[in-house]
């Protein structure tokens, strides 16, 4: 039986006992599952399908440190400042955020109708200009001794699934190119920016005069070996 | 999801309703219909969060992380692994739901849960607990292939809504520590910090680790592991402190009572009830435990049944009388259905036996069981009335009170519920029906309630007014009392230092439950440290480290929960309040939000709520005056203003008081410290500076030298200061305090800084002061002629009358008796004329030593007391006093002396000034020595000489040293006398008028003049420092004797 079926059988059952529970109780929870049933019954939101996209996960470098040292309030409000600051480049370029974590954002680009290919090499100019932003922000309530804001970036393109779940109707994504993404991102140098291979492919053909892309051999969290590739915006000659 | 016509009330009655009837329903039904409604119920729990934005409270976060997410989902197919994981949410969310939790959110293969968030529930911990211990369960019995790692921590965050997309979550350093320890968790495994175990200790088995380091901090964080909940008999509250047992304290009375009800009980078979009523923490649940063990110790046998409320259960029918057979017939949560049935009949059936009916005892506990809620739907003795529920109540009633009655019989029946402010009704109102059907019987029912219960619409006075019925009110306890809990709790700190238990004291505010807490926070913070060798432990106060007491996070979530069951209006309003201080004034409130004046008077609300007390005479006109209850509440309600608002609300704290200080002159003084102090909150460090300043420059004239010095240290912190005037003031108090060196310096600084030639001339006056004072004459006489030919050029009389008197002191000290009349006459007819009181009463006892004519000096100084406590100018009074005392001794009244300079003494200390003291306890110690009462001298002739060397008063060392010479005199030790008299003599410092009291000391020892001489020449070439400290080595033991 599935959870409609029960949801009938409750919804019949219930009036039964009406003088158990009393007529408001009863009507609360009457009102209570016909919303729900309404909800089930509508065709599935966001189809639960895996398709192939980019992942980004970028991750302030020293929010430990700083967390430590301002008060919850001044981090909180930096934090925010940076992600309202942040989150706007990602949907200039047509990315997707999917949640904040802490001190982390993770975006996804290859929801909509781009090609593959196009995505990673949005999510990679992206990610320059994350890194480029960064490193001219300034928030309020960062004292002059405390060392300047910087972030990690890890981008990984492959399936992920997504759903959008629970009651606050939370944007869930899932797949190995998110986890590699954050593997990525945490093997980062500060300020950097790693690619995954399978980014990589798809924007090893881009214009060389606008970045320069370096191999570099990771061990992985369970000590494989991780291919990436860090990638530079090339300084203006 | 969209907002709905339901109140946050209306779906908790519903969810306990369906809970209660589960029996009736059926487990798939109430289950089915359980999950829409929690969920509705969370999201409306989020959803005025997110309309009041940002907020700072305490709270529980929940990390539960599937064990290596990440190697499991390698090459999985993602769509299969959402749809796996988001089935694992959809049945570990509701744990988190039924336990009053928030989802915050899912991230891979990690669910972040939060307890706390929108409204504090004073057992969000334990619930965390519980959802953490059941999630386990679950996932071990459906997905045995997974398992779950979990991180636990509670302490302060902010709660708002991040980023572009507006999530709602916390931040902060708890919830990072709660993640990090999720992920050092091994499988299976739920760790806590220790802000979380103080919660709930005593409620789970659990093992502490070693302190783990984490990233971010500075000192391994103390870690607990959690192994289960403890069975429920076997649960303590998380009262006390570790390892200590302390005895009943301030509630004998109450004891008493309890025990005189109980015997009534028994002597005259007559049913009693006693409702015990206090606040949280006032010790209800303790003196329940004394009580109990003094039944104990009696030697009948006593029934005990025991229940207790909890906010989670206010509207879940009968729960309360549900805890007290859970208890009764020990049911464990895990108990499978059959077996709870088993326990219950069992239970019953002794009191229920009948000859005539075999299964009569079964069917009785059956019908109790089904209305209490357990599952006897399938029973067949209910088969014909399970859809009549009035049917199935009254006759469990009518049961119940049957087993009453049997069961008091068999032995003295106390039946205790606790926290009935939040029973459910329906259970009360079966203790109601039983009370009325057994009047008689050996049954006591003890009650306990916080006051809130008659905030409730619930007539239980009049409902256990069945039989008689008493309330015992618990009052706060004294501060005697609570001095002596304090002490008892601290019995094994080797010492206990006045200043520990004064700060406990007044913070718990006769509240023990607080006592505990901050002693307990003292301990986690290393205030107070353990040392164990052996069997034995000591505990080792860090007195220094006092200040930093903080709110421990119990008492903060407790009186947060609270807070959260005001209204908005009135918990903002408390809040604007809190930032004016523990004392706070209703316009002042509204002055901090112009724009946003209260619709209604949110005052009589709070005072019934016991928040805050209304005081009588307002300081300010038309204003009404507060004070909040407990200052403790006033810290919790101030740590929940965000510390953007607390700016601008303490600017405008002190623009109110500034305005208000204006138009009521009166004022104008008294809040100036306070003023300060807001805008130093407000970030405004040269108007807080300009406060401070202005409030030492008042101490000053109210002769708290120290208290100013305070006040300029703070200024001067907030804004270095280039105000010479305040640095001359700054000179003058430390000079007042005898900091010599510090004045020098700052009169020095002014000297040569000074915009103004007025203030530079001062400085030269102040540093003639300094120099008598160290007893530099010679250099004092250069200053004060510097400043005389300065003082007549600029026309300055007060300046003028002060340098002549400064010259006519230095040459008084030096014996030229002549000069300084003629100075001091000069000065007294400039302060005459220019009504300069201050130096009139300096020149006049200055003219009063240097008479020969004891009458005429104490003439004159008589008219300086006079004049002197007339102006309220204590310095000037005891130096009359003491001078008076002088005369006494000239002319050989010594008592009369004595009891002068002891009338000084207290003056000198109480403005703080060291040198003037250590001159009283010399001159006392002397009037001693001249009674005759050598041990009664000695303490007084050392504790004088210590003082003035400390301070560097360098006559007064030298007139202790002569005392000290008198003593050995008159001890026989010549030799040592004479030393130490010639050492005197040959001091700079030494001033001619002590060449009488060598002389007479001589004469009244009778040392021949050749002795003498030789003596005291000996003594001369001495070490003035070395033999100092010997001397005062020598009468340490007698001077303590």
């Amino acid at each position: 039986m599935n959870a409609l079926d029960r949801l009938h059988k409750a919804l019949q059952r219930l009036p039964q006992h009406r003088a158990v529970l009393g007529d408001e109780v009863l009507a609360t929870i009457l009102a209570v599952l016909e919303l729900e049933r309404e909800r089930l019954s509508s065709p599935t939101p966001a189809g639960d399908l895996s398709r192939t996209a980019t992942a980004l996960v970028a991750d302030m470098v020293n929010f430990t440190q700083l967390s430590a040292r301002l008060d919850a309030e001044d981090i909180t409000n930096l934090v925010n400042q940076l992600w309202l600051h942040l989150d706007g480049i990602i949907a200039a370029h047509e990315g997707t955020v999917a949640k904040h974590v802490g001190d982390a954002v993770i975006a996804l680009w290859g929801l909509a109708d781009q090609a593959p290919a196009q995505a990673a090499a949005q999510a990679v100019q992206a990610a320059l200009a994350l890194q480029e932003a960064t490193a001219h922000f300034r928030p309020a309530g960062l004292q002059d001794d405390m060392p300047p804001v910087q972030i990690r970036v890890g981008i990984s393109t492959g399936a992920v699934a997504l759903s959008a779940f629970g009651l606050r109707e939370e944007f869930n994504a899932l797949g190995e190119a998110v986890n590699t993404a954050a593997r990525l991102q945490h093997a980062a140098p500060p300020g950097g920016i790693f690619l995954a291979v399978d980014t990589y492919q798809h924007v090893r053909h881009l214009p060389e005069k606008q970045f320069t892309l370096r191999a570099e051999a990771l061990q992985g969290a369970s000590g494989e070996r991780l291919h990436a590739y860090q990638i530079h915006r090339r300084s203006p000659a | 999801m969209t907002a709905l016509p339901f109140s946050p009330e209306t779906l908790e009655q519903a969810i306990a309703a369906l809970e209660a009837h589960r029996a009736t329903l059926g487990d798939e039904v109430v289950t089915t219909a359980l999950g829409p409604l929690r969920r509705q119920l969370a999201a409306l729990r989020v959803a005025p969060n997110q309309r009041e934005a940002t907020q700072r409270r305490t709270i529980t976060v929940l990390f539960a992380s599937v064990t290596d997410f990440e190697a499991r989902s390698r090459g999985r197919d993602a769509a299969r692994l959402l749809a796996e994981m988001d089935a694992l949410w959809a049945r570990l969310d509701p744990m988190v739901l039924a336990r009053g939790g928030l989802v915050d959110k899912h991230v891979g293969g990690t669910l972040m849960a939060l307890w706390g968030a929108s409204t504090t529930g004073e057992d969000d911990a334990e619930q965390a607990v519980k959802a953490a211990l059941a999630m386990l369960d679950e996932v071990n019995w459906r997905d045995p292939s997974y398992s779950l790692q979990v991180g636990l921590n509670t302490g302060p965050a902010l709660l708002s809504a991040v980023g572009s997309r507006g999530e709602f979550t916390a931040m902060g350093d708890t919830v990072n520590v709660a993640a990090r320890l999720s992920q050092t968790a091994g499988a299976d495994q739920v760790l806590m910090t220790h802000e979380t175990y103080r919660q709930v200790r005593g409620m789970f088995d659990v093992q502490a680790l070693a302190p783990l380091a984490l990233k971010g901090k500075h000192q391994p964080v103390p870690v607990y592991d959690v192994l289960r909940a403890k069975p429920l008999a076997l649960q303590l509250g998380a009262r006390g402190v570790e390892g200590v047992e302390t005895r009943l304290v301030g509630r004998e009375a109450e004891l008493t009572h309890l025990q005189a009800t109980f015997r009534a009980t028994l002597d005259h078979s007559q049913t009693q009830a006693v409702t015990v009523v206090g606040e949280a923490g006032l010790g209800k649940s303790r003196l329940l435990y004394e009580f109990t063990i003094w039944l104990d110790l009696l030697p009948n046998a006593v029934n005990y049944l025991k229940g207790r409320a909890t906010h989670h259960t206010e509207f879940a029918p009968y729960a309360l009388l549900r805890d007290v057979f859970t208890f009764r017939f020990d049911i464990r949560e895990s108990d499978a259905a059959p077996v709870v049935r088993r326990k219950i009949e069992q239970g019953f059936a002794p009191f229920f036996a009948d000859p005539a009916a075999p299964t009569a005892h079964l069917m009785r506990a059956h019908f109790i069981g089904q209305m209490l809620g357990f599952n006897f739907a399938d029973s067949p003795h209910l088969a014909g009335v399970r859809d009549d529920t009035r049917q199935i109540r009254s006759r469990a009633l009518y049961y119940l009170a049957h087993y009453f009655r049997a069961l008091s019989a068999d032995a003295p029946t106390l039946l205790y519920l606790e926290d009935i402010h939040w029973a459910d009704t329906p259970s009360l109102e079966a203790v109601r029906h039983v009370l009325k059907e057994c009047p008689g019987l050996r049954l006591m029912v003890v009650a306990l309630a916080r006051p809130t219960l008659f905030e409730r619409n619930l007539p239980w006075a009049q409902w256990a007014g069945q039989v008689p019925h008493t309330q015992l009110h618990l009052p706060p306890l004294s501060a005697a009392a609570s001095r002596a809990l304090a002490t008892n709790i601290l019995q094994r700190a080797t010492t206990l230092p006045t200043d520990l238990l004064d700060l406990v004291v007044a913070r718990a505010e006769g509240n023990p439950f607080y006592i505990e807490e901050l002693i307990k926070m003292l301990m986690d913070d290393g205030i107070i440290t353990r040392q164990r060798s052996g069997l034995s432990e000591t505990w080792q106060v860090q007195a220094e480290r006092l200040a930093e007491l903080r709110v421990p996070a119990t008492l903060a979530g407790l009186l947060q929960a609270r807070l959260d069951r005001l209204r908005p209006s009135e918990r903002s309003a408390l809040q604007r309040a809190s930032v004016m201080g523990r004392v706070f004034w209703d316009a002042a409130v509204y002055a901090l939000e112009p724009d946003n004046p209260p619709e209604t008077d949110p005052w009589p609300a709070l005072m019934q709520k016991e928040m805050v007390y209304h005081r009588q005479n307002a300081a300010f006109a038309d204003t009404r005056e507060f004070i909040f209850k407990h200052t403790v509440l006033r810290d919790v309600t101030y740590e929940s203003v965000l510390r953007r608002e607390r700016r601008i609300y303490h600017q405008r704290a002190a623009q109110w008081l500034v305005h208000m200080c204006a138009t009521n002159p009166h004022h104008a003084d008294e809040y100036t410290v306070l003023i300060a102090s807001h805008y130093e909150q407000a970030g405004e460090s040269e108007a807080a500076a300009r406060y401070f300043a202005h409030a030492a420059t008042r101490a000053m004239r109210l002769s708290a030298f120290a208290e100013a010095l305070r006040f300029f240290q703070r200024a001067a912190d907030l804004h270095p200061t280039h105000d010479m005037a305040l640095v001359l003031h700054q000179a003058e108090a430390w000079a007042a305090l005898a900091d010599f060196a510090a004045a020098r310096q700052a009169a020095e600084q002014v000297w040569q800084l000074a915009p103004t030639e007025t203030l530079r001339v001062n400085a030269l006056a102040m540093l003639g002061d300094i120099a008598t004072a160290t007893g530099d004459y010679l250099g004092a006489g250069r200053y004060y002629t510097e400043a005389l030919t300065a003082a007549h050029d600029l026309e300055m009389p007060t300046l003028l009358a002060r340098v002549l008197y400064g010259l006519g002191d230095i040459h008084w000290r030096l014996g030229n008796n002549e000069t300084a009349e003629q100075f001091l006459n000069q000065s007294l007819h400039i302060a005459q004329q220019t009504h300069d009181v201050h130096r009139t009463l300096y020149v006049l006892n200055r003219l009063g030593t240097l008479q020969t004519d004891h009458e005429r000096a104490a003439r004159l100084y008589n008219e300086v007391y006079t004049t002197a406590t007339r102006v309220g100018n204590r310095e000037r009074a005891m130096v009359a006093l003491n001078n008076l005392g002088d005369i006494a001794i000239e002319t050989g009244d010594f008592q009369q002396a004595l009891a002068l300079y002891l009338q000084a003494l207290p003056n000198a200390r109480e403005i703080g000034a060291q040198a003037s003291a250590a001159l009283y306890e010399l001159n006392a110690g002397y009037a001693y020595v001249r009674l005759g009462q050598l041990a009664a001298a000695a303490p007084y002739v050392h504790a004088g000489t210590q003082r003035a060397c400390t301070v560097g008063a360098w006559p007064w060392a030298v007139w202790g040293l002569i005392c000290f010479g008198h003593m050995a005199l008159a001890q026989g030790q010549t030799q040592r006398g004479l030393a130490l008299l010639g050492l005197a003599r040959n001091h700079a410092a030494f001033s001619t008028d002590f060449d009488r009291l060598i002389d007479y000391a001589l004469h009244e020892w009778r040392v021949d003049p050749a002795t003498a001489r030789h003596g005291m020449a000996a003594g001369a070439s001495l070490p003035f420092e070395a033999t100092l400290d010997d001397v005062l080595q020598t009468y340490a033991p007698l001077a303590s004797a």
